[in-house]
C-alpha cells in the first residue's frame, strides 16, 4: 500500500519504546494484524520501516463450495459406512475358520454375494468420499486469499509537548 | 487421506472368508465361489485341490434281485446290521435280500439309507421277493436320525416270515447335477424288531 499524502500519524512514544509495545500487542490475543516492529533506533540511526500484515478474507462462495465438498464426501463416506456394516453383518454370517458341519446353501451363497457387493459399494463409496474431503482440503490451501501488507517508513521527528505535570515526548511521520 | 486408508482396511475386513473344508456341500455339490466339492470327503474345498468322487461298490454286480447281496440271517430280533457302499456313476440299483425269520410272534424290518446331499438323492424300496411285490417304500426318518448335510429315507414293514425279501437302493431321479454327479455313497442299517 502507497503512503497516503496527507495522512498524518501520531505515535505517542518514542519508537524506542513503541517497539516492545507492538511486539507485545502482536503476541496478544486476538491481534488483527501482525506487525514487524522495527528495532530500537538508536542514536544518529535511522528506524526501520514497520511492517503490517493483514489477513485476507474468504468468500462466502469460496467457504460454500468448500464446505459443500466436503460435506458430500462426508455424507459419502457415511454411505461406504452403511454399506460397510452391511458386508460385515453378512460377511459375519458365511465366514468360517473351522469346520462348522453345515452344507452350503443357497441362502448362505445368497449372504455371501451380498458380503461381496456391499463391501465393493463400500469401497466405492469410501474411496469417492475420501477423494471429495481431500479435494476440499487441497482447494482450501490453494485458495487461501492473499493477506495484505502495509509498510511503514518511520521518520521521525522529535516532539516535545507540554502536559501538566511534565511533558509528551513522541515524533510525527507521514504514510 | 488417512482415515480413508483406515477405512478402506476396514472394509477389507468384511470380505466374506470361507477356509477350505469348512462347509459340506450342498446340493448337488454347491459350495463357495471358488471353491469345488471334494468328492472323497463332501466338504467344499479350494477348487484346485477338490478330488472326484470315487466308488468301491463292495457287491457288485447287485443290480437285480436275483444279483442281489444276501445279508445275514436275522431272528425275531436282531442287533443293528450296517454297512457302507455306494452307488457308482450310472448305476441303475443295488440290491440286498434277506429271509424273514420264522416262529416269531410278530416281526418287522427297520431300514435307514442315510447319504450325502451333494449327490444324486437316492430312494429306498423294499420288496416281498416271494410274492414279486413292493411292499413298501422309504419315507421321512425321524429328525435326530438324520445327520446335518445327510439325507435319509428309512421303512418299518411288518414281515410275513420266511418270505424273501429284497432292499433295493435306486437313484431317486434329479439332482444329479445335470448327469456330473449321478452317484453317491450310503450307509445301510437294518434291523429285525417285534413290532
Amino acid at each position: 500500500m502507497k503512503p497516503k499524502p496527507g495522512l498524518t500519524l501520531l505515535v505517542v512514544a518514542a519508537v524506542a519504546l513503541g517497539a516492545p509495545r507492538l511486539a507485545a500487542a502482536q503476541s496478544a490475543p486476538g491481534a488483527a494484524p501482525a506487525v514487524d516492529a522495527p528495532p530500537a533506533a538508536g542514536p544518529g540511526r535511522q528506524p526501520r520501516d514497520i511492517v503490517v500484515v493483514t489477513e485476507g478474507t474468504r468468500t462466502t462462495q469460496n467457504v460454500v463450495v468448500l464446505g459443500g465438498i466436503a460435506l458430500a464426501g462426508l455424507a459419502l463416506g457415511g454411505v461406504g459406512l452403511y454399506y460397510n456394516l452391511d458386508a460385515r453383518d453378512a460377511s459375519n454370517k458365511v465366514t468360517t475358520t473351522m469346520p462348522v458341519g453345515e452344507p452350503w446353501t443357497k441362502a448362505l451363497q445368497a449372504e455371501y454375494d451380498q458380503a461381496q457387493s456391499s463391501s465393493t459399494k463400500a469401497e466405492v463409496f469410501y474411496g469417492i468420499g475420501g477423494a471429495c474431503v481431500a479435494a476440499a482440503a487441497i482447494a482450501y490451501m490453494l485458495t487461501a486469499p492473499p493477506s495484505e501488507t502495509t509498510v511503514i517508513h518511520p521518520r521521525p521527528v522529535a516532539t516535545v509537548a507540554p502536559t501538566p505535570g511534565g511533558a509528551v515526548v513522541g515524533g510525527v511521520w507521514r504514510f | 487421506m488417512r482415515a480413508t486408508w483406515l477405512a478402506l482396511v476396514v472394509v477389507a475386513g468384511c470380505q466374506p472368508s470361507v477356509a477350505s473344508g469348512t462347509y459340506l456341500c450342498g446340493d448337488e455339490e454347491l459350495c463357495p465361489s471358488g471353491q469345488a466339492c471334494d468328492g472323497p470327503t463332501n466338504t467344499c474345498v479350494v477348487a484346485s485341490t477338490a478330488m472326484p468322487f470315487t466308488c468301491m461298490d463292495m457287491h457288485e454286480p447287485d443290480d437285480t434281485p436275483q444279483q442281489a447281496f444276501a445279508l445275514p440271517t436275522f431272528g425275531c430280533t436282531s442287533a443293528l446290521y450296517s454297512e457302507d457302499d455306494c452307488l457308482a456313476a450310472g448305476d441303475a440299483a443295488d440290491w440286498r435280500s434277506f429271509a424273514a425269520p420264522t416262529g416269531c410272534t410278530a416281526v418287522a424290518a427297520q431300514i435307514e439309507i442315510t447319504s450325502p446331499i451333494a449327490f444324486e438323492p437316492l430312494a429306498l424300496q423294499l420288496w416281498d421277493l416271494t410274492a414279486n411285490t413292493m411292499v413298501a417304500t422309504g419315507g421321512s426318518c425321524p429328525p435326530s436320525e438324520t445327520a446335518t448335510g445327510s439325507d435319509a429315507a428309512c421303512v418299518t414293514q411288518t414281515l410275513v416270515g420266511g418270505d424273501s425279501y429284497g432292499i433295493a437302493i435306486q437313484p431317486a431321479g434329479g439332482g444329479d447335477c445335470g448327469g456330473k454327479c449321478n452317484f453317491n455313497r450310503y450307509s445301510l442299517q437294518v434291523q429285525t424288531v417285534t413290532p
